[in-house]
């Protein structure tokens, strides 16, 4: 699999404070990549690393293939654009004007390309108005038309749904659908909001303390968090060999559990599983929803523990 | 480097600020020469030149480079465009330089309306005739332009350094306070007699305190001698705002250092910006 972006136990110290503790993850080319952390857990300070605002304290990272501490890390960094926790435009100045100086700092040598750009983030009316009087949501459409000048293939987006409205989540959520699928944008979005995240991301990666919690796609967390029939038996492999007979998909927890994913005749593999010797312990619906995975993920010290080892 | 530049530029004749600084000191020259023109009309037989007021609106151009660079450099700190540069692959040496050049140009600009309309007024005979040859004129406008550069070296420093706008606008007008501050100390220290009149005190008849001046002269003790005036000269030459205030004084004793001036202000802003460069290189950008 191709990698955007790979980073090797990235360490960030601000004095006493470890905001970041040996991060490890990867961005695979052409996802969303959500990435999912309480407040502080150090999904800021990752992006600000990414970004070039600040310095990892160890450990590194690679962008496009190119090492941070490779001096072609800059010209990497024009293949990406960003918006880190408010967007950098200038208020005095209209929305045209404001891509029109992006272009000019990416060296861009016609604004070519300006309106289509006001088009997509639907500020294509906004004239004369100076972005001081937009609105939020509008204010964070133009930092992501911004970001988007110069067509670049990686997307960074930080918190960017925070304090916008019904309205203006779904016009952000719409607007990140539409770049990834129409112009194949790699975009990694953090966000403790967990709900709109499921909505977008192909790829997910868990973050605490610091540390990568877990690295999982939107398959595999569809898969752990699907309906299911837990079961505990006296005989796992007895269970399994019904199952199996019975076509019935299932996942072995441990030596006595396993989750059961479709509606079993209860009668039927009670009495084959009866016919193997093996007991039924006790059997219950289970549903876990991914604010549910999360905070099992991150609930507790030993799960970073686990995870790390 | 160029993409900045171009980009900043245009952000700086967009700038309201920009414009009213110069508005400023357009408008201290312009009252400087109108006082220069009403004490004519009002004297007509006093020949008074306009040689001292070429600059006077240049001491002021350092507490007027404050707020602007201030407000300037602060604004794209505070907007987060600084960061944005950074983000698209701009080397933090090639945004610091590029604010400074942008800063510097602005400040030179400033400088050429405050001494223009001085000039622009003795040519079309609103003032009267420079004293000074133009030889001299041309000299001091090219020194004080290095030391106006080094101004803006130092405030852009401050002010790339200091990312909310308020500390940095409020940092960098102490600054430019504190030089004039410094200049007007130094100068002073410096032109202070090595003898004074000595003086008797007594009480009149009344209760009166009566100062007689006597015929002979005692050491004065503010006089500075041996390392300490080395130090002070040194510091009112290589100091870019104590520059500034030497040009509006004697012509001959500026003409034996002005060879020294620009070597002194071009010093400082190598110093400055190398300096600025390295903690913005380190700086961690929010």
């Amino acid at each position: 699999m191709e990698y955007v972006l790979k980073t090797t136990d990235l360490c960030k110290h601000y004095r006493h404070f470890m905001a970041l503790n040996g991060l490890t993850m990867c961005v695979p080319k052409g996802s969303i990549y959500g990435l999912v952390g309480k407040n502080g857990a150090g999904k800021t300070t990752l992006i600000r690393l990414i970004c070039g605002l600040q310095f990892p304290t160890s450990g590194e990272f690679e962008l496009y293939g190119v090492k941070n501490s490779d001096k072609a890390i800059l010209k990497s960094r024009r293949r990406m654009g960003a918006v880190v926790e408010t967007p950098s435009i200038y208020l005095d100045m209209t929305a045209e004007e404001n891509l029109k100086m992006q272009y000019c700092f990416l060296g861009l040598p016609c604004f070519d390309g300006i309106t289509e750009l006001l088009n997509s983030v639907g500020l294509q009316n906004t004239g004369r108005k100076k972005a001081g009087n937009f609105s939020l949501g509008m204010k964070q459409r133009l930092g992501i038309a911004a970001a988007l000048c110069g067509s670049p293939d990686f997307l960074v987006l930080d918190e960017p749904i925070n304090g916008l409205d019904p309205q203006g989540i779904i016009e952000i959520r719409e607007l990140i659908l539409k770049l990834n699928r129409e112009q194949q944008i790699t975009i990694l979005i953090s966000s403790h909001i967990l709900d709109e995240l499921s909505r977008l991301a192909t790829h997910y990666g868990f973050i605490d303390s610091g540390r990568m919690v877990r690295e999982m796609s939107a398959q595999e967390l569809e898969a752990a968090c699907r309906k299911c029939v837990r079961m505990t038996v006296t005989n796992i492999y007895a269970l399994a060999r019904v199952l199996d007979s019975m076509g019935i998909e299932y996942k072995i927890l441990d030596s006595t559990a396993a989750d059961v994913y479709s509606k079993p005749n209860l009668t039927k593999l009670t009495l084959a599983l009866a016919k193997a010797d093996c007991e039924i312990l006790s059997m219950e619906d289970h549903n876990e929803n991914l604010e549910g995975f999360f905070m099992g993920l991150v609930g507790g010290d030993n799960n970073a523990q686990t995870a790390q080892r | 480097m160029l993409r900045l530049l171009r980009g900043d530029f245009i952000r700086l004749f967009k700038s309201r600020i920009f414009l009213l600084s110069v508005f400023v000191m357009f408008g201290l020259s312009a009252y400087a020469v109108f006082v220069k023109w009403s004490d004519s009309k009002m004297f007509p037989d006093y020949f008074d030149p306009p040689d001292h007021i070429l600059f006077s609106g240049t001491m002021y151009l350092a507490v007027i480079l404050a707020v602007f660079i201030g407000i300037f450099i602060g604004t794209d700190h505070s907007f987060g465009t600084i960061r944005s540069k950074a983000v698209i692959g701009h080397s933090r040496a090639a945004v610091y330089v590029s604010n400074l050049i942008v800063c510097t140009a602005a400040g030179l600009i400033m400088y050429a309306v405050s001494i223009g309309v001085v000039i622009i007024a003795a040519c079309m005979g609103i003032t009267r005739k420079f004293e000074m040859s133009p030889a001299d004129i041309s000299a001091k406008i090219l020194i004080n332009a290095f030391a106006v550069s080094a101004i803006t070296a130092i405030l852009s420093a401050v002010s790339m350094l200091i990312t909310s706008r308020t500390a940095g606008v409020v940092t960098a007008a102490a600054l430019s306070f504190a030089m004039i501050i410094a200049a007007n100390t130094i100068d002073y220290r410096l032109m202070a007699e090595e003898y004074m009149n000595d003086y008797e005190i007594t009480v009149s008849d009344d209760g009166g305190i009566v100062y007689t001046q006597l015929d002979t002269t005692i050491k004065n003790p503010k006089y500075l001698t041996g390392k300490k005036r080395k130090i002070f000269s040194f510091a009112h030459d290589f100091l870019p705002v104590d520059q500034i205030m030497q040009s509006t004084g004697e012509t001959q004793e500026y003409r034996e250092k002005q060879v020294r001036f620009p070597l002194y202000s071009l010093s400082l802003i190598a110093a400055v910006t190398a300096a600025g460069i390295l903690c913005f290189g380190k700086k961690d950008l929010k």
